[in-house]
């Protein structure tokens, strides 16, 4: 009983996270849904224990261990796809940075010949 | 001797360099009156663009970039301005303005591509931390590994680039440890290296980037990114252009 309240507290807190964030526009929608579909299995599994039994004879997986192995992957494939969204937006940002400085130097050149 | 047609440009990349970064810029000015100036301010807190003297652009980026970014601010500044020569020249007080103008002349007698200044190739005068020497011993043969080049200062920031090379950087720089991985990404890339002893001056003042106890760690690291600058292929064919400089 305490295991499926944990798992709804749990589940329920990243969805209301998630939407929280979406809807403050502190979260894109790809990353919300991503979210979405990481709390959802949660939820589920809090409401229905008993699930992962039949989870785990749909996909053949003996013991149920071998099942938070597979979270892990996921979860590890998750971070693989996040930090290589940070590593794009990154560069984006570090050639934003660079181009505005330089656009901002020409500009007060500008402003320095005008001046003189 | 310099060809007077060419356009060079020296980029002092500064964090917080506000006690040194005048005396470098006036003695360039002195020295190679025909040399453009840029010093990059890489989000200084000490208020360094307010001593850079009259007569040299200042880039003030809104943020501390690195070193590498600071860096390609001041290669895409040169690329946008069509300059055929970039030097960097460390805003400490470490490169004397003398030398940049031997840096310039072997670049443009030579065929390199990008010239080193090295403290090492004929002497080692230069006084080193017992950790730094290693460290860059390391770097020297690791390096020499990868690409078959004997550089013997990996880690020298004094450098000059002809045009093909900034239009190189301008589109990539490496961000972390710059120096030793241009090395290996240019010679992937085709382009030619060369290196003749300068004279260094001990630092006026600052710190060092890289700290005495981070030594290890850093020499660590480096190796780690050299190994995956194998991998990389940071600039498209149609960046990499070799043809001889108009």
């Amino acid at each position: 009983m305490i295991r499926s309240i944990l798992l709804v507290v749990f589940g329920g807190i990243i969805l209301l996270k998630a939407m929280r964030s979406l809807r403050a526009m502190r979260l894109k929608e790809q990353y919300a849904l991503l979210y979405l579909f990481i709390g959802l299995p949660f939820l589920l599994l809090g409401l229905w224990p008993d699930g992962i039994v039949h989870v785990s004879e749909f996909l053949n997986i003996e013991r149920y261990t071998v099942q938070v192995l597979i979270v892990g992957g996921f979860l590890l494939l998750i971070v693989f796809k996040l930090t290589s969204i940070i590593s794009v937006q990154d560069r984006r940002i570090n050639s934003l940075t660079q181009m505005v400085a330089i656009l901002m130097e020409k500009q007060n050149g500008k402003a320095d010949d005008g001046g003189s | 001797m310099s060809n007077s047609k060419q356009r060079h440009l020296a980029i002092i990349p500064a964090f917080n360099e506000s006690q040194s970064v005048g005396n470098v810029v006036r003695q360039i000015h002195e020295e190679m009156p025909e040399c453009d100036v840029v010093v990059i301010d890489d989000g200084s807190v000490d208020g360094t663009p307010r001593f850079v003297p009259e007569g040299a652009r200042v880039i003030i980026l809104p943020f501390n970039l690195g070193i590498g970014g600071a860096m390609q601010t001041g290669y895409r500044y040169a690329a946008l301005n069509g300059y055929d020569v970039a030097v960097q020249v460390d805003a400490d007080g470490q490169h004397p303005p003398t030398q940049v103008k031997k840096l310039i002349d072997e670049l443009e007698k030579s065929d390199a591509d990008m010239v080193i200044g090295s403290r090492f190739k004929k002497t080692i005068e230069y006084r080193q931390t017992l950790s730094r020497m290693v460290g860059i011993h390391w770097l020297r043969h690791f390096t020499k590994l990868l690409t078959g080049l004997w550089i013997t200062d990996p880690t020298s920031g004094f450098r000059a680039v002809n045009k093909n090379v900034i239009s190189a950087f301008a589109h990539w720089y490496p961000d972390d440890y710059p120096e030793p991985e241009v090395i290996v990404l240019l010679h992937r890339a085709g382009f030619n290296i060369t290196e003749i002893q300068v004279e260094m001056n001990q630092r006026e003042t600052g710190e060092t980037s890289i700290p005495f106890a981070r030594g290890l760690f850093y020499v660590i690291k480096v190796s780690a990114s050299l190994v995956l600058d194998l991998i990389r292929e940071p600039w498209p064919p149609a960046v990499i252009k070799h043809e001889e400089s108009s």
